[in-house]
């Protein structure tokens, strides 16, 4: 206890104190002691036979048992969060779906179900079901002919449209009158070469059409000339001209410079400032 | 159906006859409990009411052990209460007291920490005619010493009457009170100091004449 501290007491001499001291017996020690004794053994005898049965857990049986407890309650959550009801659910409807979609699945179903009595009814229905898987086929083969039939129709469409394509129904061998003396052109281009001239105030066969110009036949002194006529000069009034994509020509901002107004007196009468 | 109706009846007057005996017996058992307890009870007050805290659990722990040491001579008839028998007797008292004591965990495991106050600034009087405070602590009433070792800790205070008065070795007490000799040694060291502070706080007490 520290070296300050100093035991003064005689170990020795209180010890022999002590063991001499008998304390003298009180009148009421034995009435107390054997009331006391008898009382537990009352309680004890009371209860002795609730007592019989005592059922010992010991560690090492308890813990397991609660840990095997709260994970089983974990893997529960789970389970409840994941929640498969739905999934399976989903599963089914999309079963359904595909049992309403094939027909043929069906019919079999239905023979594997329905109860055949006799041979002969057994027959019956192997035969109508053969009638219709027959009926079946030919109308598969039937569509696919009907779809393979369209899709010739569609690529010839689309053949025949793109063949057409420059000439519009409104315009087909549509006689038009020129109302200026124009040139024509070789190719649907001002800047090719002319092939010939058309006078003022003639009717013409149009035979196809561009966006600008007109594909023309023309009879002059018995040769056929084939050219290519502007729009412009023509008095047809179902010519459309696509609407010319003038880029606005944009004047860039000029900024004018802002005179800054700097005043630099160069008078000697102002003196410098001193440092101090 | 008269047959079982005897039957029943000889069960009877055969439990009848047990009951009596077990009467007689218990008369018997009685008469030699009381000199035991006569015999023994001085030395077994004294040591409860060493290795208590207070009178009231003296009493009561006094009646469980000597009930719990009862136990183990019931069957012996001799009235021989020799030193030898004493002696026996007292070890197995105080066996089943200290597991008493243990028992009561919210009274045993209690921590005590020793701060030790040292009189390093304190000036030296060297006046004679004046009261020093001095007290004898190896003179002092056995009351006094009976309570500055009820005010130790259970833990300090059993290992202090096992070593110090009953005259134990560490590795009984060790063995008894199931803790390393470590620690017994630490308790008994803080025992000691402990003892001596509330022996000396008891003695002042008491010679003021006050109630301690």
């Amino acid at each position: 206890m520290g070296r300050h501290f100093n035991y003064e007491i005689n170990e020795n001499k209180l010890k022999i104190r002590l063991k001499n001291d008998l304390k003298a017996t009180p009148i009421n020690a034995w009435r107390n002691f054997y009331s006391s004794t008898t009382h537990q053994h009352k309680k004890h005898t009371n209860f002795s036979h609730k007592n019989n049965v005592t059922i010992n857990f010991s560690k090492k049986v308890v813990l397991p048992i609660v840990f095997c407890c709260i994970i089983v309650g974990f893997i529960f959550m789970l389970y409840n969060f994941v929640n498969f009801n739905k999934v399976l659910a989903k599963n089914s409807n999309s079963l359904n779906q595909v049992q309403t979609q094939t027909p043929t699945i069906q019919s079999k179903t239905i023979i594997t179900t329905v109860p055949i009595k006799s041979i002969a009814q057994k027959t019956d229905s192997v035969k109508k079901t053969e009638a219709l898987t027959e009926i079946r086929k030919k109308e598969i083969n039937d569509s696919i002919e009907k779809t393979e039939a369209s899709k010739k129709q569609v690529s010839l469409d689309a053949k025949v449209e793109t063949a057409i394509l420059p000439l519009k129904e409104d315009t087909q061998n549509k006689n038009i009158v020129t109302i200026k003396p124009d040139v024509l052109y070789s190719e649907p281009n001002i800047k090719s070469p002319s092939v010939g001239k058309i006078a003022l105030s003639k009717k013409i066969n149009i035979i196809e059409t561009t966006n600008y110009f007109y594909k023309v036949a023309i009879n002059e002194n018995g040769t056929m000339l084939t050219g290519y006529l502007l729009k412009t000069s023509t008095n047809n009034a179902l010519t459309t001209y696509p609407a010319a994509q003038k880029s606005k020509e944009r004047k860039a901002l000029v900024i004018e410079p802002i005179q800054s107004q700097t005043i630099i007196n160069t008078s000697e009468n102002e003196k410098e400032i001193e440092l101090r | 159906m008269k047959l079982y109706v005897n039957e029943y009846r000889k069960n009877k007057r055969k439990e009848m006859l047990n009951q009596s005996d077990i009467e007689l017996s218990v008369k018997a058992e009685k008469s030699y409990a009381e000199k035991l307890f006569d015999e023994v009870f001085p030395q077994c007050f004294s040591i409860a009411s060493r290795y208590t805290k207070s009178e009231y659990q003296s009493n009561e722990l006094l009646n469980k052990a000597l009930s719990a040491c009862f136990k183990h001579y019931t069957h012996q008839k001799s009235d021989v209460f020799d030193h030898a028998f004493k002696l026996v007797f007292e070890e197995l008292f105080i066996s089943e007291l200290t597991q008493l004591i243990k028992s009561i965990n919210n009274e045993y495991f209690v921590a005590s920490t020793v701060h030790f106050k040292g009189n390093t600034n304190e000036v030296n009087n060297y006046n004679l005619f004046e009261d020093t405070g001095i007290i004898d602590i190896n003179d002092a009433p056995l009351e006094v010493i009976y309570k500055s070792l009820q005010q130790l800790v259970p833990a300090q205070r059993l290992v202090y009457n096992l070593y110090v008065i009953d005259g134990y070795s560490i590795e009984k007490i060790s063995q008894l009170l199931d803790s390393s000799e470590q620690t017994l040694k630490s308790n008994l060291e803080k025992a000691r100091y402990n003892f001596q502070i509330n022996l000396e706080k008891n003695l002042r007490v008491f010679k003021n004449g006050q109630a301690l």
